[in-house]
């Protein structure tokens, strides 16, 4: 039994232990202490109590409990955001809802292209199953180790960038219907589930007799509802893959092929990130390309003649392959952690905008860093632009400090650094992605008061008692 | 909390991200101390993390639970393998188990170690094994095998607490003499003068008990001269290459996979009859994911005549621990149950269609045949050592 002994017991534990069985359930100061841990800068509060729900009755069950006693409720996943954390004194009553015990896949359906999993399971998990039938689902990318379906829907604009983002856009787009779990405790199915006017199980759309419900729920961080199942749209795994990089002298050259590679069609490149790590003096063109064999082939040699072209020279695929981990995959954990904490700026910009921006937001922060005294200590920076399908660029710029070296002065400098930078994109007619490391707090203080309204007004109809998440987008 | 103090580069760099919780590809966690439990944050490598913060910061005190907690742990390693953040010159950043050790070392200062550990501790220290058995007993495994004491040996072969006083170390000990008598190895063995390597005591954080075994060992090997070392079990193949500087250099350490390897390069010994079975072989933490050899054991399988290797889903690095590591082979914090890593392993070897599950550790082989009469797999998953199945095969 995972009972409190100390003068903290949880009023709710027993009507609790009564739902979810006595295992899975806890009042203990550990277990409890133990989630205010995640990626954010911020540590949480330690909640209430913490449950392990079976299923979405029983996370219903909970949510009514939870109304009737007005106790705040925190969902949790991967756990692996930094949105944040509900941060009020009530998150001592609260009660937080691990899903991980919800981590079935509900269907691998390959002649209709559709996978049904609850909400809990994890990332890594539903992409290799589905590979197993040589299928694919759009997850993010390093993350999915740690990222649960749900949380992933939930946080980082709902789903955030696939791997093959450049192409195809976030993650969400490929979202087909959720179960959700209302703050009321009613269950209610969205999208390509029976929710609407679709009278078979499962639907095969997202958007079948309704507007867009699905939607409302992407990257709520939490607040609207709990998701307890999504089904999303398969497809089929790319047979075969090419990756490489063009080293180019001249940046406004790169600039050029880089431009006239998002404007081609079809569609020829699956990932393509203009890079630029600190230890080169040039910028290179990273591709990865995934299609059949034939078709692999033929886009990587188109690519390599557009880049030829343009001045670009071929890099070995050594070289091409340090290059990018400087940015990506299971690199970024190793550089963070052995290089210490860095800052990330990251926002989209209007293609057409992005490059003058992104010089504009770089000299700013050379400027600062400078006017700081903090300069010589950036140990690593890579700077960066990822298209998002033809309309956007992703312009990034990754900038790594040695933790060891730095005061807890000069850290509450970089601090004030990355909260002015984060004023300099609007000024500059950018925007504040709910992106890497902003947390929602943050990117709902830059709501217009319309805005503001609308969303409390929602909050307030779905959540009468305010107990979902509460304080979190400054609901 | 000095312990932890020295440990709070380690608890500060932990970025919260939680990989360590999870599993890559797989749905169930390679963390014997998370699936073995009622699968709360705590009992992940980043809530032990997390709770270690609230120590340094004083938002929490060591107690019971706590102790009972961090003891779970195995010091498999897999966490610092899927946390990924090495240096990058390939040294460990975040080592969770090296946090764990360092609450461990607190909680043995403290007095607040778990009866059990306190136990073990205490008998190693009065009979110099864990298992509370008479020193006059250590070499009786080997009772008419004709072994000889070690004098000017080519090796000394370590035996163990396992290999000396459990049943099925034993069995695994006599095959092993066996074959290097077979392949014609001079070798001799401490008999009664054994004591402890102090892997386990080490792993537990007592490590001043730790050091007064590896003083007297020192000593007892210097004294006769000892220059190669196989032993039997990973343990204290780990112990002995990585935590006794005394006998770096002067001394080489074979784990005995390593050394039958050798002698099959060599032809010094020749399995000629086939085995005819279908094996999968199961990577020890202290062999494989610690000191990185997964080679020397799957390459005498593949030797065997007839043997059909078939590889787990979870191999090599990815080995999923058999619970009975950082003391939990003696004091049993994990527990048993349908989850423990002991029982889910033998179904992931069952599920292979394999009809022996291959070990090359003592302690591994005790949990998996306890574990596989518990699956209720006797007669359809045999647990046998690496030893065992090429003795099988090199007799006439
Ligand atoms: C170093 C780093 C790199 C990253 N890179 C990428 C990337 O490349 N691409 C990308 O897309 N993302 C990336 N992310 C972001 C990460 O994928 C998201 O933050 C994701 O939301 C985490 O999922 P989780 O399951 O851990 O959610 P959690 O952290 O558990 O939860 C996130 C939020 O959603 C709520 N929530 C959780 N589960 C549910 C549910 N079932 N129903 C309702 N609400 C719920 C929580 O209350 C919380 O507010 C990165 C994060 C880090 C730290």
């Amino acid at each position: 039994m995972n009972r409190e002994t100390g003068e903290h017991r949880h009023p709710l534990y027993e009507e609790l232990a009564a739902i979810v069985g006595e295992e899975h359930v806890s009042d203990r100061e550990i277990d409890r202490y133990a989630y205010i841990r995640t990626p954010s800068w911020v540590l949480g509060r330690v909640p209430g109590l913490v449950v392990k729900p079976a299923d979405a009755q029983q996370v219903s069950e909970i949510m009514k409990l939870a109304n009737r006693t007005k106790t705040p409720v925190i969902p949790r996943g991967g756990g692996a955001s930094l949105g944040g954390f509900p941060l009020s004194d009530e998150v001592e009553r609260s009660i937080l809802i691990d899903l991980a015990r919800l981590n079935r896949i509900l269907f691998i359906d390959h002649e209709n292209m559709v996978v049904g999993a609850e909400c809990g399971v994890s990332l890594s998990h539903l992409s290799t199953e589905v590979g197993k039938k040589k299928l694919h689902i759009h997850t993010v990318d390093i993350p999915q180790y740690a990222d649960s379906l749900g949380g992933v829907l939930s946080g980082f604009n709902g789903g955030g960038c696939p791997s093959d983002y450049a192409t195809t856009g976030e993650a969400f787009h490929f979202l087909l219907g959720l179960e959700v779990v209302l703050p009321s405790g009613e269950i209610l199915t969205t999208g390509a589930g029976s929710g609407t006017n679709i009278k078979q199980a499962q639907a095969a759309d997202r958007t079948p007799g309704s507007p867009d419900m699905t939607g409302m729920f992407v990257g709520d961080a939490g607040v609207f509802g709990i998701k307890t199942k999504a089904y999303l749209k398969l497809y089929p795994r790319a047979a075969s893959l090419a990756y490489g990089a063009f080293a180019f002298e001249d940046f406004e050259a790169m600039k050029a092929v880089f431009w006239k590679l998002m404007e081609t069609d079809p569609l020829y490149y699956t990932r393509l990130v203009a890079i630029k790590p600190q230890w080169r003096d040039t910028w290179s063109l990273f591709y990865v390309i995934r299609d059949a064999e034939e078709l692999v082939r033929f886009k990587a040699d188109r690519l390599a003649a557009l880049c030829t072209e343009g001045g670009g020279e071929k890099v070995t695929n050594e070289l091409a392959r340090k290059i990018i981990s400087s940015f990506s995959g299971r690199q970024l954990g190793k550089s963070y952690a052995s290089r210490g904490k860095f800052l990330y700026f990251e926002h989209p910009m209007k293609k057409g905008e992005a490059v003058d921006y992104f010089l504009r937001q770089e000299a700013f922060l050379d400027r600062r860093f400078k006017e700081a005294g903090v300069e010589g200590l950036i140990t690593d920076r890579v700077r960066y632009l990822v298209p998002k399908e033809r309309h956007m660029i992703l312009v990034g710029d990754l900038v790594f400090w040695d933790v060891t070296t730095l005061s807890a002065e000069q850290v509450e400098r970089l601090a004030r650094i990355s909260h002015e930078e984060a004023e300099h994109v609007l000024e500059n007619g950018g925007f504040l992605e709910q992106h890497q490391g902003l947390e929602t707090r943050i990117s709902a203080s830059y709501w217009s008061e319309a805005y503001r309204a609308f969303m409390k007004s929602i909050k307030k109809a779905l959540d009468p008692n305010h107990i979902l998440n509460p304080g979190l987008w400054r609901l | 909390m000095d312990h932890l103090l020295r440990e709070k580069f380690g608890v500060y760099r932990c970025d919260g991200f939680g990989i360590c919780r999870g599993g890559y590809h797989f749905k169930v966690s390679p963390c014997p101390m998370f699936v073995g439990s009622d699968g709360f944050e705590s009992h992940t490598p980043r809530g032990v993390i997390t709770i270690a913060r609230g120590i340094l910061e004083g938002s929490l005190a060591y107690t019971k639970e706590i102790a009972d907690l961090v003891y779970r742990c195995t010091m498999c390693g897999n966490c610092r393998l899927l946390c990924g953040a090495e240096y990058e010159d390939g040294g460990p950043m975040i080592d969770p188990a090296g946090v764990l050790l360092a609450m461990r070392a607190d909680l043995v200062e403290n007095s607040l170690v778990p009866p059990p550990v306190r136990d073990f501790f205490k008998n190693v220290h009065r009979y110099g094994n864990p298992f509370g058995e008479p020193a006059e007993e250590r070499g009786k495994w080997g009772e008419g095998l004709g072994l000889e004491e070690y004098e000017d040996h080519d090796y000394l072969f370590y035996v163990g607490c396992e290999g000396s006083y459990d049943e099925r170390g034993k069995r695994m000990a006599v095959a092993l003499s066996r074959l290097m008598a077979l392949g014609g190895v001079s070798f001799g063995i401490l008999g009664e003068k054994e004591l402890c390597e102090g892997n386990e005591v080490r792993m537990s954080g007592e490590t001043g008990l730790f050091q007064w075994l590896a003083d007297r060992l020192v000593l007892r090997f210097t004294e006769r001269g000892v220059r190669r070392i196989v032993t039997l079990s990973p343990h204290a193949y780990n112990a002995f290459r990585n935590d006794y500087p005394a006998l770096a250099g002067g001394c080489e350490v074979v784990h005995y996979t390593q050394l039958l390897r050798d002698l099959l390069r060599a032809g010094r010994l020749r399995p000629l009859r086939e085995l005819g079975a279908r094996v999968t072989y199961h990577d020890p933490c202290f062999l494989g994911r610690r000191n990185e050899e997964y080679d020397a054991p799957r390459e005498i399988l593949r030797a065997l005549q007839g043997a059909d290797l078939i590889e787990m889903p979870r191999t090599r690095e990815d080995s999923l621990c058999c619970g009975g590591g950082g003391g939990n082979f003696f004091t049993d914090m994990l527990g048993g149950g349908e989850n423990s890593p002991s029982r889910m392993r033998v179904r992931e070897a069952h599920g292979t269609g394999a009809q022996v599950l291959v070990v090359a550790c003592p302690v591994c082989a005790k949990m998996f045949e306890d574990a596989a009469a518990a699956e209720g797999l006797d007669g359809a998953l045999a647990v046998r050592d690496v030893s065992e199945v090429l003795l099988q095969c090199c007799s006439g």
